[in-house]
């Protein structure tokens, strides 16, 4: 009677573990994608910040440097499209402008497209804030 | 027997069978334990691992350095304000953080982000200089160390990802230091100037170029200041420069410099070579046979631009050096000025003089170009050449001759216009200025008539005199009058309304030093047989100093007259007595001497006497009031017809009563008609000395202060 009773409770652990290991995989790891592109994203945009080139190149509108400076500071398989908002009296977004580099269908096709976003108070001594909205994906 | 071992059996039978059902209950129990604990360890691991927490540190750092970038922002717009427009506007801080925080809203949709700043307070250390940061922003400058600072905490909540209450503070600042050990070395000139510039924790600021620097010298020849020319600049060590200058700066020009920062974030800084003027004050009476000079106190009226003024005289300046040098006040907001003076002479130690700021103007009255103030300046208006400061220098013992002044200024540029205690108030409700030694209510257009005095006035101006220990109401002091109505005396009196200048603009701060009121009079008024007031007599500006701490009043006035008008005597001045004085006296002019009368209310009479001179004084055993002409006053009064002045007085008012005047006339009213011509016109100032009375011995012992021949002298230190 003993030797079934410990027989029943050794499966009952077994299973018990199996279930616990199933139940415990890990997400596989291309679901880590979007949160390193927007790492990358992010570091780009506020170490341009810091080195106060960013205000310098969106308040000036000089997008041509604004791209090349991005494409500088994030990896080369990595595809962008940033768009500028200037925030105007009523709150509402006002389109001011886009950079795009790479293939603009990746951002359409890719199921792991990163969205960052970026505030800008203003230049010099003007408040005058610039919302960035920053996609990237990986070719 | 029997039946108690059944059961016992029966027992034991159940107890094997209980004992293994309880392994696989205990077991059973573990596995729904590791089951659970699996469960929480899955949630935790799979909420982790999707939660995207660098996004949220990105988020979080993105709204650091934009709140940064606001408040650099907003410091820059301040202190850009400040040293271009001297505006001080903090409101501007309040609404940005507030749509910043708005906007951060927008742009961050769904973190349930709430974002606000609240001002704290720190201390900026640098070397031995410490200077607090609050409000936001504050900046001290104008000292050869100056600092712009803002300082505030910044919250963040996240409620949609349960952050709440997250904060950082954020200290910005811009700090300059002019070296300004080159003024004891006392070179001919100079052709550089050293600078230490640094930002917040101590770091150097590196990025300068001569287009950061701004440096201003005083330039004697248009008394301006102008922009030096730095040619080159040179960084010896991480942020210090040496700005070399184009031309150099000759001695003692150099003392006096302003130098304006502009970092590359925009802040601005502002820094002088010099934070106070010193000066000299040295009396001119004499000790004569007073015993005391306790009385004798001066309120001086310094100019911006090197002119100094007591009593409508501009003083005589000397240096003592070899070469007269001006020192310059520099151009920075009126309120910070302050004034120190010694009392016990110049080696005496400094103490604080009530001061107060004042704008003059320079106005051509009658083809005649005269300085009259305008009012209380404006605090926040930089220094220029319209204002006046005015402070008061005493001389309290007989064997002090001089004074030390040293104007300084506050590096705090929040300072209130000194507002220091006074016993000068003013209560607009009932017209009246008040110190400790005297009471006036003005009288005039918009406020006819005093409860204190049975006599509407009809819009004439006057002054109305009350003594504010006892109550006592003197009545008018008339500043100027011509011919008689019947028998009633000084009939065509000045008509308008008092502009009382007591508050600096629409503030509370107030006037300490003196209240002034102005008078500036195209009518007269009839003040026996009222009707509508008449434009063709004369015009009269008159304005009034009541002023604090001193048993004087001073009261200066210019006639012109528009047409000709025939009629008996023209008053300087009638003072009424209100029955209370019983003797008077005056100083005659021709002889110098003193004569002593008494009133006769019994048979009251108007009595003239002639040659009145620099004084007259009339009092009982309980108080006194000495009327002091100054030099050009008396020349004034001499001037029309010098046979025909007189000190008068008059015993009984219209109706009767008693009254006890003391009057000077400039064309007696006793004689014949005298008529006067368009044209004619002239000036004096009055004082009027309130004392203790027994006797006229105050009113001869500080006459002189108020004679041009007696003013004091202002010394500047040498060159």
């Amino acid at each position: 009677m003993r030797v079934i009773e410990t027989i029943l409770a050794v499966i009952i652990i077994v299973i018990a573990f199996s279930f616990t290991n199933i139940m415990a995989t890990s997400p596989k790891s291309p679901s880590y994608e979007p949160s390193d592109l927007e790492r990358l994203g992010y570091d780009a945009l506020y170490n341009l910040d810091r080195q106060e080139i960013l205000a310098k190149f969106v308040y000036s509108s000089n997008f041509s440097l604004l791209k090349s400076a991005l494409m500088v500071c994030l990896p080369t398989d990595v595809n962008f499209n940033l768009t500028i908002f200037d925030v105007d009296k009523d709150g509402k977004l006002q389109k001011e402008g886009s950079i795009t580099y790479g293939d603009n269908t990746l951002f359409e096709t890719s199921n792991f497209v990163s969205t960052v976003t970026y505030i800008l108070a203003g230049s010099g001594t003007e408040y005058d804030p610039r919302i960035l909205v920053l996609m990237l994906v990986r070719r | 027997m029997g039946k108690t071992i059944k059961r016992l059996a029966k027992n034991r039978k159940l107890k094997n069978n209980v004992q293994g059902q309880f392994v696989i209950i205990a077991v059973l129990l573990i596995a729904i334990m590791m089951i659970a604990l699996s469960v929480v360890m899955f949630s935790t691991v799979t909420y982790y691992k999707p939660e995207s927490w660098s996004e949220y540190v990105s988020l979080v750092d993105n709204l650091k350095v934009a709140a940064q970038n606001v408040l650099q922002i907003e410091l820059a717009n301040y202190t850009k304000n400040l040293s271009e427009k001297d505006i001080i506007n903090r409101d501007s801080f309040n609404l940005t953080l507030n749509e910043f925080a708005n906007d951060t809203r927008i742009a961050f949709p769904s973190y349930g982000l709430d974002m606000s700043f609240t001002k704290e307070t720190t201390l900026v250390t640098v070397g031995n200089y410490t200077r607090p940061i609050y409000d936001f922003a504050k900046c001290y400058w104008n000292y050869p160390e100056s600092l712009s600072g803002v300082y505030a905490k910044v919250w963040f909540n996240l409620s949609k990802i349960g952050i709440y209450g997250y904060n950082t503070s954020v200290l910005l600042y811009l700090y300059a230091r002019v070296d300004t050990s080159y003024i004891q070395q006392s070179p001919s000139q100079i052709s550089s100037l050293n600078l230490t510039v640094l930002r917040e924790n101590g770091l150097p600021v590196v990025d300068l170029t001569e287009a950061n620097f701004k440096v201003l010298r005083f330039d004697p020849t248009i008394k301006d200041w102008t922009t030096l020319n730095v040619s080159d600049i040179d960084q010896t060590t991480a942020g210090t420069y040496s700005l070399i200058f184009s031309t150099p700066v000759e001695k003692p020009y150099y003392k006096w410099l302003v130098i304006t920062i502009r970092d590359n974030r925009g802040i601005y800084v502002n820094l002088l070579t010099y934070n106070y003027i010193e000066f000299k004050v040295e009396r001119a009476t004499f000790p004569g046979s007073r015993t005391t000079s306790a009385d004798e106190i001066y309120t001086i009226e310094s100019g911006i631009d090197g002119h100094w003024f007591w009593n409508g005289k501009e003083l005589q300046v000397t240096s003592e050096g070899k070469d007269l040098v001006l020192p310059p006040f520099p151009p920075l907001p009126i309120k910070q000025v302050r004034v120190n003076v010694t009392e016990t002479g110049v080696t005496g130690p400094f103490v604080t003089a009530p001061c107060q700021y004042e704008v003059w103007e320079k106005i051509t009255w009658h083809n005649t170009q005269v300085d009259v103030p305008k009012g209380l300046a404006e605090p926040t208006a930089s220094l220029n050449a319209s204002h006046r400061i005015v402070f008061q220098v005493k001389f309290p013992t007989l064997d002090i001759s001089q004074q030390a002044v040293r104007i300084y200024w506050l590096d705090d540029l929040d300072a209130e216009p000194y507002q220091g205690p006074s016993d000068l108030t003013y209560d607009p409700a009932t017209f009246t200025a008040s110190t400790n030694k005297y009471r006036v209510e003005f009288i005039g257009v918009g406020h006819t008539m005093s409860p204190a005095y049975p006599y509407d006035y009809y819009g004439a101006a006057t002054l109305l005199m009350m003594n504010p220990s006892s109550g006592l109401c003197f009545g008018p002091w008339n500043l100027h009058a011509f011919g008689k109505y019947s028998s009633s005396l000084a009939a065509w009196r000045p008509y308008g309304q008092w502009q009382i200048k007591y508050w600096y603009g629409n503030s509370s701060d107030r006037a300490v030093v003196r209240l002034i009121a102005i008078l500036n009079s195209t009518q007269v008024q009839n003040v026996y047989n009222p009707s509508n007031p008449r434009s063709d007599y004369y015009d009269t500006y008159a304005i009034a100093f009541i002023t604090a701490n001193v048993k004087y009043l001073q009261l200066s006035v210019r006639v012109y007259w528009k047409q000709s008008k025939t009629d008996y005597g023209i008053w300087f001045a009638s003072v009424m007595g209100n029955g209370g004085p019983t003797n008077y006296a005056f100083l005659n002019y021709t002889t110098n001497s003193v004569a002593t009368y008494t009133y006769n209310y019994n048979n009251p009479q108007h009595r003239e006497y002639t040659y009145p001179g620099y004084w007259a004084a009339h009092w009982n055993n309980q108080f006194g009031r000495g009327l002091i002409l100054n030099e050009a006053g008396v020349q004034s009064l001499r001037s029309i017809n010098a046979s025909r002045t007189r000190f008068s007085v008059t015993e009984s008012a219209p109706l009767g009563a008693r009254q006890g005047s003391m009057e000077y006339e400039a064309v007696n009213c006793g004689g014949t008609a005298y008529t006067t011509y368009a044209g004619l016109n002239y000036n004096y100032i009055f004082a009027m000395w309130m004392y203790s009375g027994g006797g006229y011995t105050e009113v001869n012992n500080y006459y002189y202060m108020f004679r041009e021949s007696y003013a004091p002298k202002i010394i500047l230190p040498g060159g």
